[in-house]
């Protein structure tokens, strides 16, 4: 039997061409030297930040040791100031001042007393009053307390 | 570029040089690898055989435990005037193990510290690091040893120093503190332990250059500072007081005296004064003057029959209208005879005759009427033969001997103020007691205590006073007492403008030989003021006074004078001018 023979054409066709074979990819190194310099910045920079609070406070505290210096020496030259006050507020001193200026004390008969409404004469004192003033008002009272204890 | 000229015959010359380099750095590795090997050795030593000892070398160069004494409480008196304070001072120490030439260095450092070259030299001779040359030297002193230039030889410490402002004023009772500042006498000691406070200890660090390193301070035990203590003295009355004495002690050419001012209400002392008087900042060694003779015993005569005369009264033996016959002497047990001080005869004489004339023969009557028995136990309830409490140290009981010991005469005696030993401080208690209406309270100089935080702390008087006399009594008495002044053995303590009541004393002094001494005697006055409206006793004793020697001649006037310039600056009005019901302006 003859048969018409099938003829076949072929077509150029534009196939995808095959992915060239993949070099892997070079890692990217940095320098050694670099990379060593940057370990020794990491390491460093808190040692050196440490190191540079410490050295801070160790200032700090020299300069703290200083001024606790000066505050003690100023201490003591008020104690030797305070102590100069009382000394030349002592009562014999004055005395021997007031008697060189012609002062002398009253005599009884130069005294009148002024009296005053109770109310008035037992006010409260002030608040904040110096403590020389809390320790007579504790004094007064103490007074007070044994005149009502002694009271027939 | 030219290539350098190998010279001929040679091989090439890179190589060769490479080579060379190679083997220098070989040298040179191999050197550094010695020297690392060397040290890492010289570590290992050190941190394996050594440790222990090089750690404790160094721990004992850098850090260090310092006890840091608390700084002492001030004294101050009830109006806040300073009486104790503190100033640093340094003291002076020596390195003798440093010192290149001992005599140069002794002949040169002695004369700044007011020593002998040859104590200097003895202290050198101790050796060692450290020894004390003088301590709380002066500021100019300090100085004046600088200069010197002995830096490593010679060394400073700062250290505390106790000072009292107004030098003698009140000595007796301050006290004063030893070098190391603690307290040895007066209120110094009795108050110590609260005025001393506590010292802390801490741990120091120090620097290569012996600078401390703060941080590193540790405290090891907290410490606490010293409290202030504040008086009941008024220090203005002090001095009053102590003029005064002085006044009557040079006048009559005494040896010594006291004189107390006391609140009769309270029992707070305004003025304690004992002569004579020494400066505690130079309290040198002469203990005879730290005497305070307000609290030593001494035979009270005269002012003793108060005492007597009140446990009559209270026990209802007598009364006020009792009488009795002087005839100038009266012959008692054993063959003794009690006198009359100036051998009169007093005739007919009641009670308040007895303290107004001070009569001897009516007191030694009301002596025997009483009874040893009941006469020793009111002498004890009214305070003698005990420590009052004062809290001051040295006080003396006084001597008032067991009753078992009594003898018949005693009663005589005693009525008269003789065998029998009381303190000034017990006598004026018991006075301060006929002008509170019968209350014996204890007497005190100290008030509070101020902690170093700012809070007031009262100190409390132990317990309450105690009822030892009805007020009916005291009211009597106070009314003779009144009358000797004005009209009596007192009479010389008269002041213009105030009413005051008060008992003359005159005792003649034990021998030690046995008996009384002749031509010693001690002359008293105690009292109150005002007399109208009591306020405060007072008490003056005069020992041995030179010429006229009666407590109305010697202690009297004194006894006035005070009392004028107390009531004065206690702001109490004169007596002539009566409150008219308000409270007075400035007084109690």
């Amino acid at each position: 039997m003859i048969a018409p023979q099938r003829k076949h054409r072929t077509y150029p066709v534009l196939l995808p061409e095959e992915a060239a074979p993949k070099t892997p990819a070079r890692p990217r190194r940095t320098h050694p030297v670099a990379r060593g310099l940057a370990v020794m910045v990491l390491v460093a920079t808190p040692l050196l930040g440490h190191v540079w609070l410490e050295s801070q406070a160790a200032q700090a505290g020299y300069r703290l040791h200083v001024l606790r210096a000066q505050v003690a020496r100023l201490e003591r030259e008020r104690d030797v100031l305070r102590t100069q006050v009382a000394s030349l507020r002592r009562p014999q001193r004055l005395e021997r001042l007031a008697s060189r200026m012609g002062l002398q004390p009253p005599d009884p008969n130069q005294l009148a007393a002024v009296w005053l409404p109770t109310a008035l004469a037992t006010a409260p004192a002030a608040p904040g009053a110096p403590w020389w003033q809390q320790v007579a008002r504790l004094l007064s009272e103490a007074v007070a307390s044994a005149a009502e204890r002694n009271r027939p | 570029m030219r290539r350098k000229a190998v010279p001929p015959g040679a091989r090439s010359g890179f190589p060769q040089v490479l080579s060379l380099s190679r083997r220098r750095l070989k040298v040179v590795a191999a050197g550094w690898l010695v020297a690392l090997l060397a040290v890492a050795g010289r570590v290992a030593y050190l941190q394996t055989p050594r440790f222990d000892h090089l750690r404790q070398l160094g721990y004992r160069q850098h850090v260090e435990s310092v006890t840091l004494p608390a700084s002492r409480g001030r004294i101050f008196d009830r109006a806040g005037r300073e009486l104790a304070a503190n100033v640093v001072r340094e003291s002076v120490y020596a390195v003798p193990r440093a010192v290149q030439d001992p005599v140069d260095f002794a002949r040169r450092v002695a004369p700044l510290l007011g020593l002998e070259p040859a104590a200097v030299l003895e202290r050198l001779r101790r050796g060692g690091y450290f020894v004390w040359l003088a301590r709380q030297v002066r500021p100019e002193t300090a100085d004046r040893l600088r200069q010197l230039k002995l830096a490593g030889q010679l060394g400073f410490e700062p250290e505390e120093k106790r000072v009292y402002p107004a030098g003698s004023l009140a000595a007796h009772v301050l006290g004063f503190t030893g070098v190391d500042n603690q307290g040895l006498a007066g209120v110094e000691l009795r108050y110590d332990p609260a005025l001393r406070g506590q010292a802390s200890r801490v741990i120091r660090v120090r620097d290569a250059l012996g600078r401390e390193i703060l941080e590193g301070r540790q405290v090891a035990s907290p410490g606490r500072q010293g409290a202030d203590l504040i008086l009941t003295l008024d220090s203005v009355i002090q001095h009053v007081v102590e003029r005064e004495l002085e006044r009557a002690l040079q006048e009559h050419r005494a040896r010594g005296g006291a004189a107390l001012v006391m609140d009769v209400r309270t029992g707070e002392l305004l003025a304690v004064a004992s002569m004579p008087a020494f400066d505690p900042n130079e309290p040198g060694g002469a203990s005879q003057v730290w005497r305070n003779r307000a609290l030593e015993a001494y035979e009270p005569g005269s002012t003793l029959k108060l005492a007597v005369l009140a446990a009559g009264l209270e026990a209802g033996v007598i009364y006020e209208r009792s009488r009795f016959l002087c005839q100038g002497l009266l012959r008692i047990p054993d063959g003794y005879i009690i006198r009359e001080a100036h051998g009169e005869a007093h005739g007919q004489v009641e009670v308040p005759d007895v303290v107004r004339l001070s009569c001897n023969v009516a007191s030694a009557q009301v002596g025997s009427a009483l009874g040893a028995q009941r006469l020793y136990r009111a002498l004890l309830r009214f305070g003698f033969g005990g420590p009052t409490g004062v809290d001051l140290p040295g006080e003396s009981p006084g001597i008032l001997r067991p009753l078992a010991e009594w003898s018949s005469t005693d009663p005589y005696v005693v009525a008269i103020g003789q065998g029998v030993a009381v303190t000034p401080l017990q006598l004026l208690r018991f006075v301060a007691a006929l002008a509170n209406g019968g209350l014996l309270v204890r007497p005190h100089v100290g008030a509070a205590l101020r902690e170093p935080g700012g809070s007031l702390r009262r100190l409390a008087a132990d317990g309450e006073p105690v009822r030892v006399l009805s007020s009916s009594v005291t009211g009597a008495l106070l009314r003779m007492m009144e009358r000797a002044v004005t009209d009596g053995t007192g009479s010389a303590a008269v002041v213009q403008g105030y009413r005051l009541a008060g008992k003359t004393g005159t005792a003649q002094k034990p021998s030690p030989h046995g008996g009384y001494a002749p031509g010693r005697y001690v002359a008293s006055f105690v009292g109150v003021a005002p007399a109208d409206r009591p306020r405060v006793a007072v008490a003056v004793v005069v020992d041995e006074p030179q010429g006229a020697y009666y407590g109305g001649v010697v202690a009297a006037p004194a006894f006035g004078r005070i009392a004028s310039q107390v009531l004065w600056l206690l702001g109490v009005p004169p007596s002539s001018t009566a409150p008219p019901g308000g409270r007075r302006y400035g007084g109690d």
